[in-house]
């Protein structure tokens, strides 16, 4: 898992910022846990009813593997008082905001000044 | 056009050989280039990839124009179909929808109900407290 590998790597970094870093996806528990177990810093939130993806306006509808509907990939920047900060999506699913990237976004849209 | 072309030993060859290695290597460039971006994990749209294959379509369609041969005739359908698809994968099959909402900045996140990798319920209400929060909303092995 790219996107989440390079997201764990730089955790410190978040960290720093007084950031976490949440991770959902609609797949099951299971999967959940082993994504866990993989990736230790990230808080890691399965969606397996898709409440959450289609509270948010963020479901794909039958871009899944077989059919079915998955989580639009989409990042939210999101302040200590549940305020959204930022949100990011990409026109591609091949695109995920690098750490780099993301970072600044969080410099600019949650600690600057704060 | 068609006609073969003497080589100093006596053996006739094809004429427009020389587009031939070219060819078939501008139709692989791509996916290797890829696989390094990967490897490199930078996810980034690889659009150079059916632009490779479609340049390789074009050389080999003129090694083709300089003598029709059945392989060359493949190697042309093949390279072209890969770009093609290629094409059509990057600009079409892996589109995403333009968000258009409900979540907007300067709100406070939907109400949801999830459940953590443990079991434990995540909420909205999780999202409030010490720390800042980066949610991703991810999709499959990337």
């Amino acid at each position: 898992m790219t996107e989440l590998g390079e997201l764990e790597a730089h955790q410190a970094d978040f960290a720093r910022r007084n950031t976490r870093l949440v991770v959902v996806s609609v797949e099951g528990r299971e999967e959940a846990e082993k994504t866990q177990a993989d990736f230790p810093h990230l808080v890691v939130v399965a969606d397996t009813e898709r409440n959450l993806a289609s509270a948010a306006g963020m479901i794909h509808p039958h871009a899944g593997p077989h059919g079915g509907d998955v989580a639009a990939p989409t990042t939210v920047l999101i302040d200590r008082q549940g305020t959204v900060r930022w949100l990011y999506r990409s026109a591609s699913v091949l695109r995920r905001l690098s750490p780099g990237e993301l970072l600044a976004a969080v410099d600019e849209h949650l600690t600057a000044g704060r | 056009m068609g006609m073969l072309a003497d080589s100093p030993a006596g053996v006739r060859r094809p004429p427009g050989r020389l587009y031939l290695a070219p060819g078939i290597s501008l139709a692989l460039l791509g996916p290797i280039l890829y696989a390094l971006q990967l490897r490199a994990r930078i996810l980034t749209v690889p659009w150079y990839m059916p632009a490779l294959g479609t340049a390789a379509a074009a050389v080999l369609l003129a090694a083709l124009v300089r003598a029709r041969t059945l392989p060359r005739v493949v190697a042309v359908l093949l390279v072209g179909l890969v770009a093609g698809a290629e094409w059509w994968l990057l600009v079409w099959g892996t589109r995403l929808p333009a968000y258009a909402g409900p979540v907007a900045v300067g709100s406070p996140f939907p109400a949801f109900t999830a459940s953590r990798a443990n079991g434990s319920v995540f909420s909205q209400d999780d999202l409030r407290g010490d720390q800042n929060t980066v949610l991703v909303l991810f999709r499959g092995r990337w």
